[in-house]
């Protein structure tokens, strides 16, 4: 009988020939891999063929719910895309909220594999009965918020839609999908959908899925829910993520103009408490107690969440200080379907060229007009926009002339707003995460805010805390719950273990469930080696290893630091000293089936 | 001084709220007798005002009321210009009373009826006194049992004899000013700042838990959600001038240092 929580099938969907299969995911697999960003590494790991493009049309974007969605567990409502990022030709996952999780899970599926590509734009319709596609060229152009309207118009209300902006149909390569305003945001996912020539998913489902113990769960919801309204939430309900502007600057973490501070002058005019005088409202993902989101109007008229990624990335990041003008750049990358932090990371990139004459067509550091025109000219690909659509790595190569200097970036992935010199555990996180220099996939920065810790030494105590929080963050993306519930838990891992139990009706011991985290960490790491992963990749900018931030020597990271703490992850995680995983540990973590040629 | 005491600024707050803040450290309950018509300070809520319904009667005629309103057997009476009161002085007078009816502190041979503690029961006999126009203070300890206290005594608990400053001059204002210290900056981010109400204060502290304690003092609003008996609860982190995070009270602080408090929660 397949465990509580579960269907244990997916849909093989091929947009090409338009044949849809079900098909089973083993009770095992489920245990091992549990949902998510897990079951969504599986299934991506054996849906493609290693080195294909993320453009190929034979390439896989997966879609994968939890065991938790659909039960009264509080921020439970989240799905994963999985997918070779086209930003970093690695593994991509990222995370989105939504009743669309609900009325997948209601379909009687556990995940969607889509590959393959359409002949023309369509979307993708999914229900209790299987999947169709449809033509939608009338959704062609539209934000993913007016395609969604335009859908659930045509389909009905209760039909909930997962989509693409506009930057996604031009393969922006860090566009986002998107359903109900809320992003799957980094890694270009929008640009795998584009590229199938699919603008979006609509669902909906009328089934049902059973949990094993629906009175345990009902009572561990009741309790959560009424945790979650305590003080381990309190900054994300009363200020939201905006409130870490102001903190950040203080400690010398603000990345700014660039990455060349790690203070900004005017952090005052774009704080949380400089957006206080606007009238906002406060909203939340679907079956969330917590309600994170502060919601702000732009000065064009959109409603806008504001998040402090959004706000570093088109503020302090490009030299911003004028708040309607930050509100105005977040509405637009919500628009076009842009990844915020890539979108701003991009143009700041693009600024510092100009600065060095390597990009007379764009903006200056602080250009309020050139960064709005910025966004709009990446997500039409227009002029120098094409250029940076590619994301800063790949445009520094094509800019040449020394422009790679100025590109902020992990595997391509453009840098969140944590500093790493002055966030050095944070550093490591950000170097070894296989999705890029990525700050939800490493809760790293917990080291550097911990009492006693050193934030600006690069000591051997790093590895462990990284590995630790890294594979703390693969529990709760696999479950799936919300990141911002840590601070209500004792213990995440054990919580959530008790929760598996109660809702599959396994008994999951708090090390069988800590197990399957470094089970996944290690499946990412392994698709990325099978893509072509080198050690050379688990670094830093350049910048941030040879210059200190904001000229202060307080704040500096050297390469051998770096090295010294990604030995002691490696070492830490029984890798080897040269980051590979060691066959022994792959076999006993049960990936030899899914990376046969890991061991050959 | 040619201005209200209780309304005179001391780094940040008023010294009658500074008086009640420091007088709270040792007793749970705290009387301010004001004189007719006078306007007072914002003070905590903590802080129970009652008036003296007749003017220039000297400490008798303010004691009477104070003690009328006091809850408790026996109550302390000080000076709101008291800057540097310590809960150390204040419980060994308390601890000296005894079975006498006043426990009085007596510098350089004159008691000090504004360092004093007087049983509660006393406010009837002291009406009488008020009303016979007996109003200076030694006429009560003529009639009562009383503890005499020889201010040298009084630095086992407070050594410099601070708790006895008082702020009668122009000059021995600035002078306690100037006296007072370390001074650190405590700065609330995110939540904390919401609690505070404000951004930042200035506390005069030595440790870490001396500033905590002194913030929770000044800005009760933070308790019990931010701080409790002097420490930060866990979902909140201090950190000193931008750099360490720290969390033992024992910590010491320069003075100019910055305590930054800030949610626990980091990410976003
Ligand atoms: S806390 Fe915020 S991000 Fe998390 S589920 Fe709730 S509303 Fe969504």
């Amino acid at each position: 009988m397949t465990p509580g929580g579960y269907h244990g099938r997916y849909l093989d969907i091929d947009l090409t020939t338009g044949r849809v299969a079900a098909r089973r995911i083993p009770d095992d697999v489920l245990r091992r891999f549990v949902g998510g960003v897990g079951i969504g590494t599986w299934l991506l790991a054996q849906s493609a063929p290693a080195g294909l493009d993320p453009f190929d049309p034979r390439a896989a974007f997966v879609v994968a719910l939890s065991p938790l969605v659909g039960t009264p567990l509080t921020t439970s409502a989240k799905f994963a895309v999985v997918a070779k990022s086209p930003l970093t030709d690695r593994l991509c996952d990222a995370l989105a909220s939504d009743r669309f999780a609900i009325e997948l899970k209601h379909c009687g599926v556990d995940a969607l594999v889509i590959r393959g590509a359409c002949r023309e734009r369509s979307m993708l319709i999914v229900d209790d009965r299987g999947a169709t596609v449809e033509p939608a060229a009338d959704l062609a152009g539209l934000s993913s918020a007016d395609a969604e309207t335009q859908v659930r118009a045509r389909l009905g209300a209760s039909w909930r839609w997962f989509g693409i902006g506009p930057a996604g149909e031009r393969l922006v390569r860090f566009a986002t999908c998107s359903g109900d305003g809320r992003h799957a945001g980094r890694g270009g996912l929008g640009a795998v959908l584009g590229s199938k020539r699919l603008q979006g998913i609509a669902v909906r489902g009328t089934g049902t899925c059973a949990v094993a113990d629906a009175a345990r769960v009902v009572a561990m919801a009741k309790d959560l829910s009424a945790r979650s309204l305590g003080p381990g939430t309190a900054k994300y309900r009363e200020v939201g993520t905006i409130a870490n502007l102001l903190v950040f600057n203080r400690l010398n973490a603000l990345p700014t103009r660039n990455f060349r501070e790690g203070t900004f002058e005017d952090a005052e005019l774009i704080s949380a408490e400089a957006m206080r005088t606007l009238p906002s409202v406060r909203k939340s993902c679907a079956a969330c107690t917590i309600g994170c989101e502060h919601v702000f109007p732009s000065p064009s008229g959109a409603q806008v969440r504001l998040e402090y990624e959004g706000l570093f990335a088109l503020g302090p990041l490009c030299g911003i200080g004028d708040r309607d003008t930050v509100i105005e750049a977040a509405a637009r990358c919500d628009a076009h379907g842009l990844d915020v932090i890539s979108a701003g990371g991009t143009v700041a990139f693009a600024m510092e060229c100009r600065e060095n004459g390597l990009l007379p067509d764009a903006p200056r550091f602080g250009d309020p007009a050139g960064l709005l025109a910025m966004l709009d000219a990446i997500a039409a690909r227009k002029g120098v926009g094409d250029v940076l659509a590619e994301g800063s790595r790949r445009a520094a190569a094509l800019i040449g002339g020394g422009a790679e200097r100025f590109a902020m970036h992990v595997k391509g992935l453009e840098l969140p707003g944590y500093e790493p010199r002055a966030l050095q555990a944070m550093a490591l996180g950000l170097a070894v995460s296989s999705r890029g220099a990525d700050h939800n996939r490493s809760g790293a920065y917990e080291e550097d805010f911990r009492p006693g810790a050193d934030r600006t030494s690069a000591d051997d105590s790093k590895g462990p805390a990284a590995a630790r929080t890294e594979v703390q963050a693969a529990v709760l993306d696999s479950l799936i719950l919300c990141k911002f519930l840590r601070g209500v838990f004792t213990d995440v891992v054990a919580e959530s273990a008790a929760m598996l139990s109660a809702v599959t009706g396994w008994d999951v011991p708090a090390e069988e469930l800590r197990l399957a985290g470094d089970r996944i960490v290690a499946a990412r790491k392994l698709y990325n080696a099978r893509e072509g992963w080198t050690r050379a990749e688990d670094s830093l900018p350049d910048r941030i290893l040879t210059e200190s931030s904001g000229s202060d020597p307080r704040f500096a990271l050297s390469r051998s630091g770096l090295d010294r703490m990604i030995a002691s992850y490696y070492m830490s995680k029984g890798w080897t000293p040269a980051g590979e995983i060691p066959p022994e540990i792959v076999r006993d973590l049960g990936l030899t089936d899914l990376f046969p040629e890991i061991l050959r | 001084m040619g201005r209200d005491k209780a309304t005179l600024p001391f780094h940040g707050e008023t010294l009658l709220k500074r008086a009640v803040r420091l007088v709270r450290r040792a007793v749970d309950d705290v009387v301010v007798v004001a004189r007719p018509g006078q306007s007072l300070p914002s003070l905590p809520s903590s802080a129970r005002v009652v008036r003296d319904d007749v003017e220039d009667r000297g400490p008798l005629g303010g004691l009477s009321p104070g003690l009328r309103a006091s809850k408790a057997d026996a109550a302390l009476a000080v000076a709101c210009d008291s800057p540097f009161l310590h809960e150390a002085a204040i419980d060994f007078v308390f601890a000296r009373l005894g079975d006498a009816e006043v426990a009085i502190v007596v510098e350089d041979g004159r008691p000090c009826p504004l360092f004093a503690v007087y049983r509660t029961s006393l406010a009837p006999r002291i009406d009488r006194m008020l009303a016979e126009g007996r109003l200076r203070p030694v006429f009560l300890l003529d009639e009562v049992p009383h503890v005499r206290i020889d201010a040298e005594e009084l630095r086992a608990a407070d050594c410099d004899l601070r708790s006895l400053v008082n702020c009668n001059t122009p000059e021995a204002y600035e002078s306690a000013l100037a006296a007072s210290g370390p001074w650190v900056r405590v700065e609330f981010y995110d939540v904390a700042r919401l609690r505070a109400g404000t951004a930042a204060i200035e506390v005069e502290a030595a440790t870490l838990g001396d500033a905590l304690r002194e913030a929770a003092e000044r800005l009760p609003a933070l308790v019990p959600d931010v701080i409790r008996d002097g420490r930060l609860l866990e979902h909140w982190r201090a950190n000193i001038d931008g750099e360490r995070f720290v969390d033992d009270p024992e910590l010491p602080l320069r003075s100019g240092s910055a305590v930054l408090l800030l949610s626990a929660q980091a990410g976003g």
